[in-house]
C-alpha cells in the first residue's frame, strides 16, 4: 500500500515540486495551501506523514498551530517541519510541539527523502515492536548505551532516551568509533542534513542534556576543540 | 578656549559700569566747576563796582617807565644786622638787578615794607670791596652804593654810601642834606661778598626808589647812576588796616588786586584747604580711599587743569590773568604748584579812572567739588564693585550651569555610542524648553532615527535571507525534479551547474544571517568554568595538523587559566581569528599564536605576517559587512570578526587589532578576565 504524505505549504511552486518529487518516489501525496483546508482534510482521514511549513499564508505561526492540533489527534503521526525559518528558537518550539524533525528549505530533496524514509522506518519498527514481532533489529551497544538502528531508538542504562532523528544520527556517528573525534562536517553528513557549526554544537548540547537528565554523571560525549566531538573510549 | 573662559571674558564687559560711572562723575565735576567759575566771575564783577574795592591797592601807584621795586610785606620790624635770617620768615625774595657790564659783581636785592618803614636788603657777590680811605673825600664818582629816594612831595634825596669799613651806615657822609630822611643800615662782609641791609621811612620813598652800585664808570642796580631819573616806583601790598575793602571777602575765597606786572597790590582772604575730617573716623577706610581713588584715577585718567602756576611770591601769572588783561574779564582753573591745589579763578580789570590799570582776581579751591566728586567716586566704586561681583558671580554661575548642561549633553551623546560605533539606546532627552533642551531633544530624535535605521539594516539581511529562501527552494526543488526526468548529457551538465549555483546562493544567505543568529545563540549560551590553556593548546595542535602553506609558531607560556564562560564560543572565537589570519598570510610566512596571563587577565594573541591594516580600520573591521579580502574572494561577508567581537563581549573581554610596529603584519589581541 502506498504511504500517504500530506504537504501543507502556502507556496504553490514548492508544494507542486515536493508533491511531484514525492510522487516520483512512490508516495501518495496531497497538498494543502493553508491551515483550514488541511484541517478539513485531516478530519476525515489522517495521512501517514505530514510535512508542514511554519508560516502558512497570513498565519505566521499557522504551521505550529496545525502541528498542535495534529498531535492532539494522533500521538504517533510523524510530523516534519520544512520551513525557511532557520532560527534555533523556531526549531526548538517545533520540536517541543512534538514534531519529529525540523528541516530548513535549504536542504536538498535527497535529504528530505532520507529523513522521510528514516522516519517511516522507525514507525514501522515501533509498530512491529508493539505488535510483539521478534526483534531482529540491527543494534549497537557501547557501554551503557544501546542503539537500535532500525527503530532509531536509544537506551542508556536500559532507560529509553527520547532523541530526534537528527540527534539520533549524530549520536550514532559518534558512538560508531569510540575515542575517534568526529568533526562537524562528518556529523552533519551522518545526520543527512546541512547545518552550520553552531547548530551542530547546539545539537550536541541537547544530546548531552538529555543524557544528563537520566544520569547526572554523564560525560561520555567529549569536546575535542578544533576537531569536533568524540565518544569517550571508556564507554565502549 | 572653554565656554567658561569665554563667558568670563565676556563678563569683563561689566567693567564698563565703573568706567561709565566715572565718566559721569567726571562730567558732574566739570559742570560743578563751570558753575563755580561762573559764580566767581559774577562775584568779582559785582565786587568791582564797589568804590572801596576800586580804591584798594591805589595807595602805591606807578607810572614810571623805569619800572617798579616791589616791597614785600614783612611780618615784623627787621633787625638791621646785615643778615637776611629775619627776612626768611616773610615771603620776600631776592630780585636780580641789572648790570652795566657782564663781569661786574652780581647784585640781588629784596625790598620790604613793615608799617611805616621801608627796608632794602642788597647782596653783592664780589671778592672784595675797595673801602674808601678814611681821609679820602666823598665824591660823586667814588666807588660805593648810591641810593635815590623821592618822597611824597616829589623831592629826591640821593644817598652815597661809601663806607671805610664794614659796620653801621648811620654816619655815612651824605651829598644832599636839607630834607634828608633818617637812613639807617649795616654793611656786612660775607664769604661770597658783602650784604647791605638798610631802612628808610616809607614816606621818604613814596614816589620812587632807586639804587646802584658803582665802581668808576661801571655800575649795577635798578637805575644808572648818571641819570637816576625817572626812578622806579615803589609798590607794596596794602594791609586790611589801610583798606577796609579787604575785609569784604567771603569765606574760602582769596581776592587779589594785581599790578600790571603781576605784583600783588592787595590781598584778602585765603582759599580753603582740603579737609579730610570726614574720612578720619575709619582709619582703614581712610587708608583705602586714596588708594582706591588713586588706582581709579591712574587707570581711567583724571581731569587736570592744563596750566600749573609756578609764579614767585608776590607776583601772579596765569592764563586767567593774561586773558583778563586782554578781554576785560576771564575765568578758568589751574593748578597751584606750591600748594598742590586746584584753583578756580575769575578775574576782571578794575575801572581805569586813575590811569593805573589793575586787575581784581578772585580764587577758590575746588576742594568742595573734589570732595563731592570723591564722595561720589567712592560710592561709585563700592556700588560698582558690588555690582560687578554680583553680576560676575551670577554670570559665572549661569555659565557654569550652561556649560554643565552642555557637557552633560556631550557626555550623553558620547555614551550613546559604544566604541564599535553601535548605538546604545540610553539617551534621555532633556525636558527643558530652551534651545539646549531642544538640542537634546533633537539629538534624541536623531539617535532614535539612527537606531531605527541601524536596526533596519541589521534586520534587513535576516529578512532578505528569509525572503530569498523560498524562491531559492523553488529553484532548487524544480532543478532537482528536473534532474529526475530523463535528460540529455548536456542538459544534465546545465542542471548540475544550476544546482551548484543555487547551493552557493544558499550558503551566502546562510552566512548573512549567521551573525544575528549567533548573537541570539550567544545570549542563551550557558557558562561554565574551564581551562583556557588546555583549550588553546588543543586547538593549536589541531591547527598545526592542518595542511596549510603557512608556518605555525605556538607560544603558550602559562599554567592553567580558568575562565568562566562558554568554551565552545572561545573555540569559535579562536577559529575565526585563525581563519582570518590564514586568509591573510602569504605562503611560507608565519602565524603566531600566543597565550599569556598577568594575574587578573590573560591575553590571547594571533599574529600573522602579511599585509597591514589600512589606517583607521583597527576598530571598524569588527563591524558587520566589513571585509578587507579581495573582491573575487567570494563567500565572505565580513562576519567572522563580528562574531569574534560578539563572543569577546559576551565574556566581558576586549578585542583589538593593530599593525605590528615594524609593519610586518597584523596582531589581533583578545583580553579576557581570569576567574580567581
Amino acid at each position: 500500500m502506498k504511504r500517504r504524505i500530506a504537504i501543507v505549504e502556502d507556496e504553490p511552486a514548492i508544494r507542486a515540486n515536493y508533491c511531484e518529487a514525492l510522487t516520483r518516489q512512490g508516495f501518495d501525496v496531497i497538498g494543502y495551501p493553508d491551515r483550514p483546508s488541511a484541517c478539513a482534510g485531516f478530519k476525515t482521514t489522517l495521512p501517514d506523514m505530514v510535512i508542514i511549513d511554519v508560516g502558512l499564508g497570513d498565519e505566521a505561526e499557522g504551521g505550529f498551530d496545525l502541528c498542535r492540533s495534529l498531535r492532539a489527534q494522533s500521538t504517533t503521526l510523524p510530523i516534519i517541519f520544512l520551513t525557511a525559518r532557520d532560527s534555533e528558537v523556531d526549531e526548538i518550539s517545533a520540536l517541543r510541539l512534538g514534531a519529529d524533525d525540523y528541516l530548513t528549505k535549504s536542504c536538498s530533496l535527497a535529504q528530505l527523502m532520507a529523513r522521510i524514509n528514516a522516519l517511516f522506518r522507525r514507525m514501522t519498527s515501533v509498530g512491529q515492536h508493539a505488535s510483539g514481532k521478534p526483534a531482529t533489529d540491527e543494534c549497537l551497544t557501547r557501554g551503557r548505551l544501546a542503539l537500535n538502528i532500525d527503530r532509531l531508538s536509544a537506551h542508556w542504562n536500559q532507560t529509553p532516551l527520547d532523541l530526534t532523528v537528527t540527534e539520533f544520527w549524530i549520536l550514532h556517528a559518534l558512538v560508531k568509533h569510540p575515542g575517534h573525534a568526529k568533526n562537524r562536517t562528518q556529523l552533519m553528513d551522518a545526520a543527512n542534513t546541512v547545518l552550520d557549526d553552531n547548530t551542530i554544537t547546539s545539537h550536541i548540547k541537547r544530546i548531552r542534556k538529555k543524557f544528563q537528565e537520566l544520569d547526572g554523571q554523564f560525560d561520555a560525549i567529549q569536546t575535542a576543540y578544533g576537531m569536533g566531538y568524540r565518544w569517550s573510549a571508556t564507554e565502549a | 578656549m572653554k565656554l567658561r573662559h569665554q563667558l568670563l571674558l565676556v563678563s569683563l564687559i561689566t567693567l564698563l559700569i565703573p568706567w561709565a560711572g566715572y565718566q559721569f562723575v567726571g562730567e558732574l565735576e566739570q559742570t560743578l566747576r563751570a558753575n563755580q567759575q561762573q559764580h566767581l566771575l559774577h562775584y568779582v564783577q559785582l565786587l568791582r563796582t564797589l568804590p572801596a574795592v576800586q580804591q584798594a591797592g591805589l595807595a602805591s601807584q606807578t607810572s614810571s617807565p623805569a619800572g617798579v621795586v616791589y616791597g614785600f610785606s614783612l611780618p615784623a620790624t627787621m633787625i638791621l644786622d646785615g643778615y637776611d635770617d629775619d627776612w626768611q620768615s616773610s615771603s620776600a625774595r631776592f630780585v636780580p638787578a641789572q648790570s652795566s657790564t657782564q663781569n661786574f659783581p652780581a647784585l640781588e636785592y629784596m625790598a620790604g615794607v613793615q608799617g611805616e618803614r621801608f627796608y632794602l636788603f642788597l647782596k653783592i657777590a664780589a671778592e672784595a670791596f675797595s673801602y674808601r680811605a678814611r681821609r679820602e673825600a666823598l665824591s660823586a664818582t667814588s666807588d660805593g652804593l648810591r641810593l635815590y629816594a623821592r618822597n611824597q612831595q616829589g623831592l629826591r634825596t640821593d644817598f652815597i654810601l661809601s663806607p671805610v669799613e664794614p659796620g653801621s651806615l648811620s654816619d655815612t657822609g651824605l651829598m644832599d642834606a636839607p630834607h634828608q630822611p633818617k637812613l639807617s643800615g649795616i654793611w656786612q662782609e660775607t664769604a661770597q661778598g658783602y650784604q647791605v641791609e638798610l631802612s628808610l621811612p616809607l614816606a621818604s620813598v613814596a614816589k620812587g626808589i632807586g639804587f646802584s652800585l658803582t665802581r668808576g664808570k661801571q655800575w649795577t642796580g635798578v637805575v644808572p647812576p648818571a641819570t637816576p631819573d625817572p626812578l622806579p616806583d615803589l609798590i607794596y601790598r596794602q594791609t586790611t588796616e589801610e583798606n577796609p575793602a579787604l575785609s569784604l571777602t567771603p569765606a574760602n575765597t582769596q581776592i587779589s588786586w594785581l599790578h600790571e606786572d603781576g605784583w600783588i597790590l592787595a590781598q584778602s582772604g585765603t582759599t580753603a584747604t582740603e579737609s579730610d575730617s570726614r574720612w578720619q573716623e575709619d582709619s582703614a577706610y581712610a587708608l583705602a580711599r586714596p588708594l582706591l581713588l588713586g588706582i581709579f584715577r591712574w587707570v581711567l585718567g583724571h581731569q587736570q587743569p592744563a596750566f600749573t602756576e609756578n609764579s614767585p611770591p608776590g607776583q601772579r601769572a596765569n592764563p586767567v590773568i593774561q586773558r583778563a588783561w586782554r578781554e576785560g574779564m576771564a575765568s578758568g582753573w589751574f593748578a597751584h604748584a606750591e600748594e598742590g591745589q586746584i584753583i578756580l579763578a575769575a578775574a576782571v580789570t578794575l575801572p581805569d579812572a586813575t590811569g593805573h590799570p589793575r586787575l581784581l582776581l578772585a580764587e577758590q579751591t575746588t576742594a568742595e567739588i573734589a570732595s563731592l566728586s570723591d564722595q561720589a567716586m567712592v560710592r561709585l566704586i563700592s556700588v560698582s564693585f558690588l555690582l560687578i561681583a554680583g553680576s560676575l558671580a551670577l554670570l559665572l554661575g549661569y555659565a557654569g550651569l550652561l556649560s554643565w548642561r552642555i557637557r552633560r549633553l556631550r557626555d550623553q551623546i558620547q555614551q550613546s555610542m559604544n566604541p564599535q560605533g553601535r548605538l546604545q539606546n540610553r539617551f534621555i532627552a532633556s525636558s527643558a524648553g530652551d534651545e539646549l533642551g531642544e538640542l537634546s531633544q533633537g539629538f534624541a530624535h536623531l539617535l532614535h532615527e539612527i537606531h531605527a535605521y541601524t536596526d533596519y539594516l541589521e534586520n534587513f539581511a535576516r529578512r532578505l535571507s528569509h525572503e530569498m529562501k523560498t524562491p531559492l527552494a523553488i529553484v532548487r526543488s524544480s532543478l532537482e525534479n528536473l534532474s529526475q526526468e530523463s535528460q540529455t548529457e548536456a542538459g544534465r551538465i546545465y542542471i548540475e551547474r544550476a544546482l551548484d549555483g543555487s547551493q552557493r546562493m544558499g550558503q551566502l544567505l546562510h552566512a548573512m544571517t549567521e551573525a544575528s543568529r549567533l548573537e541570539k545563540a550567544i545570549q542563551t549560551s550557558t557558562r561554565e568554568t574551564f581551562d583556557l590553556q588546555a583549550l588553546v593548546h588543543e586547538l593549536a595542535c589541531a591547527y598545526q595538523s592542518l595542511e596549510s602553506p603557512v608556518q605555525w609558531h605556538i607560544d603558550i607560556d602559562t599554567g592553567p587559566i580558568f575562565l568562566y564562560g562558554a568554551p565552545e564560543l572561545i573555540a569559535q572565537l579562536l577559529d575565526k581569528l585563525v581563519d582570518n589570519a590564514r586568509d591573510f598570510t602569504p605562503p611560507g610566512k608565519q602565524i603566531c599564536l600566543r597565550l599569556h596571563s598577568d594575574g587578573d587577565a590573560c591575553e590571547l594573541e594571533v599574529i600573522n605576517e602579511g599585509p597591514c591594516l589600512p589606517e583607521g580600520m583597527s576598530q571598524t573591521i569588527f563591524a558587520s559587512f566589513i571585509s578587507l579580502r579581495a573582491p573575487q574572494d567570494t563567500g565572505h561577508l565580513g562576519l567572522g570578526l563580528v562574531i569574534a567581537r560578539l563572543i569577546c563581549e559576551f565574556h566581558g573581554g576586549r578585542i583589538s587589532a593593530s599593525n605590528l610596529p615594524d609593519q610586518r603584519g597584523v596582531r589581533f589581541c583578545v583580553r579576557l578576565a581570569v576567574q580567581r
